[in-house]
């Protein structure tokens, strides 16, 4: 059996979200057919599966039978883990997104520069008002003053939660996982169980000059 | 009329009107509003067969001949599904050189005839061609910019990749080997359709190729912005959501059906140990041992190292410290017994226990004086005298029980 056919199933097993950004070794090796179907038969005869996030961007490993009240309540935990942090990772997202040129969101592959982020922070107030709410959102350094200190605070928890792997050491360029895509579509599913409303926002109608 | 009076009658026609007919063809879809100012262009244009009357409702329409022949020279293209025209046009040219080709040794007139045929076809087929690459150059110059729905503009370019796919499957029956075959000994024919056909195509199908892949990444790139819109949408959804309900959690405890995207294992690390009966591994696990047990003795030394403990000159310094109570009394102890001018001259080591009130046990004062003795013994012998209070212990008469210890000043002169 080969090394990469090992770190794959210890990855997987270890409820990472392997993908081009985190694991591009890996990655490449699951997008082989055979090399899936092999991966996919060993997690099979321990009740476990593996499963794309919807813009096969990424792979993670899931129960094969969800029937199993063990299995279940692993599940639950997991998303009662999670469903704190949506808010924050919600700003997060607009955040970044008011930051890029074509106004275009994370997405597994996304290549974020700490600096750049910093200067639009401090350029803008509203930003900068978003920056707090996130830091107070996530937990993460919200009584410093600094925002260079709240933005490494959420950098890092972002981090340390695999929806960002740094790259050059340096820890000012960052690439974002397909942990990301994961987030969305739980959100799609959550917008289609709750009922909420996706639709388009209609354009607002300007009242008055003045 | 004769042929040429025609020609020129419905070029001047369109000479004279063409502001009605500009207008017409770009801004209203090819109809003539039938109001009196244009009532003299209608009748020029009906009267030469360059527009028709539809009904009330749509009034005058001029012919689409017109119409391409004005998209033609102000090179305005729209996507044209053309690979069954041309389809249609190559199978007019073989026949056509079939019919060359048997009339050749038989008539001279039909021979002139197809011959003319043949090189009309050709050069239909050479300028549709060339127009066909420019109207699809033309396509991925402005990227479908006027049509604002991203699924429309993804539905027209992935149009526009099939039919060039189309168009290159109709070119592939224009093979050398085919092309060969029809041209046969024919210098004329080998020329026109060797040279000048098979090379313009050839050129065509290339830019045409280029202009697919370019289409692709235009596709590819639609299908991200969509992508990105949808996902924006979701994000201010949920922003607007949040605000709305600032408590709001989601909740899924009665979803029956969970998503793939929320049944996520709870992870697990593999660890095994080493097969230490394993014969194959013994080098390996020997290796591992003596590394291990090298990295033990390292680890030892380091440590050994961190307790060492820093010393500091400090000779120089002044130290205040408690004296501790026993040491003092020890101190009184001799101090008074060493004293010339005190009466007392000789001290049991209980007595003076009770008379200082030493805050320690007899048998622990008794040796703190023995200790003080002893350590300063060379400087006290012949000063002071030791009597010790003694019983043998039996049956070990090595075992000596000292009630009581006796010290006297040794009087000089």
């Amino acid at each position: 059996m080969s090394e990469r056919f090992e770190s794959c199933i210890e990855t997987l097993l270890n409820g990472d979200v392997v993908c081009e950004a985190s694991q591009p070794d890996l990655y490449r090796y699951l997008l082989d057919h055979d090399n899936l179907n092999s991966i996919q038969k060993f997690l099979h005869q321990i009740g476990r599966k593996i499963i794309t996030t919807r813009d096969k961007a990424g792979f993670f490993c899931a129960y094969k039978d969800l029937s199993n009240p063990k299995h279940r309540a692993d599940v639950k935990r997991q998303f009662e883990a999670i469903q704190g942090s949506f808010e924050g990772l919600i700003l997060w997202l607009r955040l970044v997104r008011r930051t890029d040129p074509d106004s275009r969101p994370i997405e597994a592959g996304y290549r974020l520069l700490e600096s750049e982020l910093l200067a639009a922070i401090e350029d803008s107030a509203s930003l900068n008002s978003q920056l707090d709410e996130i830091a107070h959102r996530l937990r993460r350094d919200h009584k410093s003053t600094e925002s260079k200190s709240k933005l490494r605070g959420i950098l890092k928890y972002l981090t340390e939660h695999g929806f960002l792997i740094s790259v050059g050491g340096s820890g000012a360029v960052y690439i974002a996982t397909a942990k990301w895509s994961l987030v969305y579509d739980q959100l799609d599913f959550i917008c289609q169980f709750e009922g909420i409303d996706t639709s388009k926002p209609k354009d607002e109608v300007q009242k008055e000059m003045f | 009329m004769s042929r040429k009076d025609e020609a020129k009658s419905a070029t001047g026609a369109l000479h004279r009107n063409i502001n009605t007919i500009d207008d017409s063809c770009f801004m209203a879809r090819g109809q003539i509003a039938d109001i009196p100012e244009n009532e003299s262009a209608i009748k020029a244009l009906q009267k030469n067969n360059l527009a028709y009357y539809v009904d009330d409702s749509m009034g005058v329409q001029v012919h689409s001949t017109v119409r391409r022949l004005l998209n033609h020279v102000t090179k305005r293209y729209r996507l044209r599904e053309t690979h069954q025209a041309f389809a249609g046009m190559i199978e007019e040219l073989r026949h056509a050189i079939q019919n060359y080709q048997f009339a050749k040794n038989k008539s001279q007139e039909d021979k002139l005839l197809y011959q003319d045929q043949i090189h009309e076809f050709t050069l239909d087929i050479m300028s549709e061609l060339t127009d066909t690459v420019q109207s699809f150059a033309h396509i991925v110059g402005n990227e479908f910019s006027t049509i604002s729905s991203i699924d429309i503009r993804i539905r027209e370019t992935t149009r526009c990749k099939n039919e060039i796919a189309k168009l290159n499957e109709v070119f592939s029956s224009l093979s050398v080997a085919d092309i060969r075959d029809w041209a046969g000994a024919d210098l004329m024919l080998e020329r026109l359709l060797m040279k000048t056909l098979k090379s313009h195509v050839d050129k065509c199908l290339k830019e045409l190729s280029t202009t697919a892949h370019r289409l692709l990444e235009m596709i590819a790139k639609l299908i991200k912005d969509k992508e990105a819109q949808r996902l924006n949408q979701l994000i201010d959804s949920f922003y607007t959501h949040y605000q709305k309900y600032p408590s709001y959690k989601p909740d899924l405890s009665s979803v029956i059906d969970l998503p793939p995207s929320f049944n996520r294992i709870n992870s697990i690390t593999i660890n095994s140990r080493a097969d230490i009966d394993s014969a194959i591994d013994e080098d390996v696990l020997s290796d591992i041992a003596t590394s291990v047990m090298q990295n033990v003795r390292k680890e030892i030394i380091n440590s050994n190292q961190d307790e060492e403990v820093e010393v500091t000159d400090g000779r120089s310094e002044t130290i205040e410290g408690d004296i501790d109570t026993l040491e003092e009394s020890v101190d009184f102890f001799f101090d008074a017994l060493l004293n010339e001018e005190s009466e007392v001259s000789e001290l049991t080591a209980l007595k003076a226990h009770e008379l200082l009130e030493v805050d320690a046990e007899p048998e622990d004062w008794m040796l703190c004086l023995m200790e003080h003795y002893e350590a300063q013994k060379s400087e006290l012998t012949g000063k002071i005298k030791l009597t010790l209070d003694e019983k043998v212990f039996m049956p070990f008469d090595g075992n000596h029980f000292v009630r009581d210890i006796c010290f006297r000043r040794v009087r000089h002169g």
